[in-house]
């Protein structure tokens, strides 16, 4: 999720954290000697009926181990489907069933996203986000304060599989996103769930910092709990060499290979969790060894066919769809993810098996044999790259671009010539990671036809 | 048995002579004396010529009882002088269901005069009559009769209408403050997604 462009209408602390009556921390965070050149306010908004549904997510759900079994589906659907059928405007006239409802896709939202909105949600708690575009046309996405705070207690239970649990309080730095980009909003902020604990959003561009040296100086003085973002910035941290003892780091947004979340999590010396979200219903599941283990009971995940409406049965490789999520103004019947994977129940957990971002392509060789993208996934993650993005012109030449700051484009050129059975020509470019970059999300392309 | 014949009703009702649609005397000095047309319309249904007391509900005042619903009052009671509402006792207690409850809610999407101009608000004064009388229209199952109320009734179109204008009305909030929320600083973003 991303904000594209400044908000012109600012809000005051007051209506930021409405049950926080300290914000001693906040000022000390926003006005600290090595703070960065902040361009942005931002507030949880939590009041005490917001923070009741918050606390009452991680109750109602993340006790729940068994989410649904083979054969069945989770107790909440049919009570779930009846509201959607009875007060959203999209799903009104259909039948109480879901194998009455088709598949839907981000196009009609993004076409109608007021016939999401239920009768029941408060239009006073609107808010609206822009997705970032980066793999597919823009977004908005309506939600309110209560389902963007539930990111935490997600969050949380992701978390308590490692053992770790979220300090609250006002007097420690729970979350701190990290971008490395050339130009987002930047913040210092509170979260009222976690008791005041301190929430950081900020840029490792040396140009939104008065001295180069202060990134490092202030996420070290904070040393903030959990940090999030994705490979590209967590490289881009690490080439800072701070001093930092995060419980855990999270990455979302771009694919994870093995070989870079080995060297964080030597650095950082904490897990790093690889984690599946999407902009439309948040977070996901997260990577195991298995596969992605699903973390939202309040989601029923079926995989479909990606052409034609069919769901596919357990095992079969297809199109993840969901159903659920917590969010009034946006609630998903049958929601096309543009997601590829299979799914397996374990022990009533879901896992995706296989999870590739977006699009599956199909590249060829020079004698038109298939090569499956995952094969290239499965190969790269082996490499230290933060990220990369394999596009195939008409020409079947293939055109590689990684995002690295070692040598590896020999290696690279020799796995890809492995799995293309040396019938290819290839342009390999190992790209350089700074503190302020411009990569994309896609990752995979070609102008050439896949059947 | 009559038939109830809901052609022949229709156009007995549309026949309605001018002199029920004056105003009631309550309302206005030479208007018709509308008390008296309901008990005489009571004493013919019931047949029970010495009836002196009304059956009508407790809560009901005549004197709130507005011009447009008395003139439809006296319209129907011309409906119900057709000889097929004549010396039927088992009615007599269910014209009060149909003055002061079925009437009364039509009454307020109806303007009177359309009871006997309008074909369709004179076949839906017809059904409405027969419905709060529990008789089937000849010809008809009792879901044929439902459907075929259903699909003239005033009360259910208004329904139809206004739930359409309240979706439009929603609709245009929720456009109105996505332009606006867009333009506000929304809440913390903890990670990437």
């Amino acid at each position: 999720m991303d904000e594209s462009s400044n908000p012109q209408i600012a809000l005051n602390d007051e209506e930021r954290f409405p049950l926080l009556d300290d914000l001693s921390f906040l000022n000390k965070l926003r006005q600290d000697e090595f703070a960065p050149k902040f361009n942005f306010k931002s507030g949880d908004r939590l009041n005490a009926a917001n923070l009741l549904k918050v606390k009452a997510h991680k109750k109602s759900y993340y006790d729940q181990k068994i989410f649904w079994t083979e054969g069945s589906s989770p107790i909440w659907l049919s009570d779930y489907l009846q509201w959607c059928v009875k007060t959203v405007p999209f799903y009104q006239n259909k039948n109480n069933t879901l194998e009455s409802f088709s598949t839907i896709a981000r196009e009609d939202i993004r076409k109608h996203p007021h016939l999401f909105v239920s009768n029941e949600a408060n239009l006073a708690e609107l808010l609206v986000y822009y997705t970032s575009g980066s793999t597919g046309p823009k977004l908005d996405v309506l939600f309110d304060t209560a389902t963007q705070a539930k990111w935490l207690p997600q969050i949380e239970s992701v978390l308590e599989d490692f053992r770790i649990s979220i300090k609250k309080g006002k007097k420690t730095t729970a979350i701190a996103l990290i971008c490395a980009q050339e130009k987002t909003l930047t913040y210092a902020s509170l979260s009222t769930y976690l008791e005041g604990a301190g929430i950081l959003k900020i840029n490792l561009n040396p140009a939104d910092w008065n001295q180069p040296e202060d990134a490092k100086k202030y996420l070290e003085k904070y040393n903030p709990q959990i940090l999030t973002g994705d490979p590209i910035a967590f490289t881009a941290l690490m080439d800072l060499e701070p001093k930092l003892s995060p419980s855990a780091m999270i990455s979302s947004a771009m694919k994870l290979t093995k070989v870079t979340k080995n060297k964080l999590e030597s650095y950082f010396r904490c897990p790093v969790i690889d984690l599946y979200s999407m902009t439309e219903c948040r977070n996901i599941a997260y990577a195991t060894e298995k596969g992605h283990k699903v973390i939202r009971p309040d989601l029923y995940l079926e995989v479909f066919d990606e052409h034609k409406d069919i769901p596919l049965p357990y095992g079969e490789r297809g199109e993840l769809v969901v159903t659920g999520g917590s969010n009034p103004f946006l609630p998903l019947i049958r929601y096309r993810t543009g997601d590829f994977c299979s799914l397996i129940i374990e022990n009533g957990a879901p896992y995706l098996i296989d999870l590739e971002a977006r699009n599956p392509v199909v590249f060829f060789t020079k004698s038109a044999l298939k090569i499956n993208n995952i094969d290239i996934s499965n190969s790269m993650s082996q490499f230290p790259l933060a990220g990369f993005k394999m596009h195939q012109r008409k020409d079947k030449l293939i055109q590689f671009v990684g995002y690295s700051n070692e040598i590896i484009a020999e290696e690279i050129i020799a796995v890809l010539n492995g799995i293309f059975k040396n019938d290819i020509t290839l342009d390999v470019n190992i790209q350089k990671i700074s503190q302020n970059n411009t990569v994309e999300k896609t990752q995979y392309s070609s102008e050439l036809i896949s059947n | 048995m009559p038939k109830y014949d809901l052609f022949e009703l229709v156009t007995h009702l549309k026949k309605c002579p001018e002199i029920f649609l004056k105003p009631s005397n309550l309302l206005s000095r030479d208007g018709l004396d509308s008390i008296a047309l309901i008990s005489d319309t009571y004493r013919m249904v019931s047949a029970i010529f010495l009836k002196k007391e009304l059956n009508v509900p407790a809560k009901i005042n005549f004197n709130s009882i507005d011009d447009n619903y008395w003139k439809a009052i006296h319209i129907s009671c011309w409906l119900l002088y057709h000889h097929s509402f004549r010396n039927k006792p088992a009615l007599e207690n269910k014209l009060r269901l149909f003055w002061f409850e079925g009437l009364y809610h039509v009454t307020q999407y109806v303007k009177y005069k359309e009871w006997i101009t309008d074909e369709e608000r004179a076949e839906e004064m017809v059904r409405l009559l027969l419905l709060c009388f529990e008789i089937l229209p000849n010809g008809e199952s009792i879901a044929e009769a439902a459907d075929k109320l259903s699909s003239i009734s005033s009360v259910d179109r208004q329904k139809v209408l206004r739930q359409s204008y309240e979706a439009h009305e929603r609709i245009m909030n929720i456009k109105r403050e996505m332009a606006e929320k867009k333009a506000r600083e929304a809440a913390n973003t903890y990670g990437r997604e």
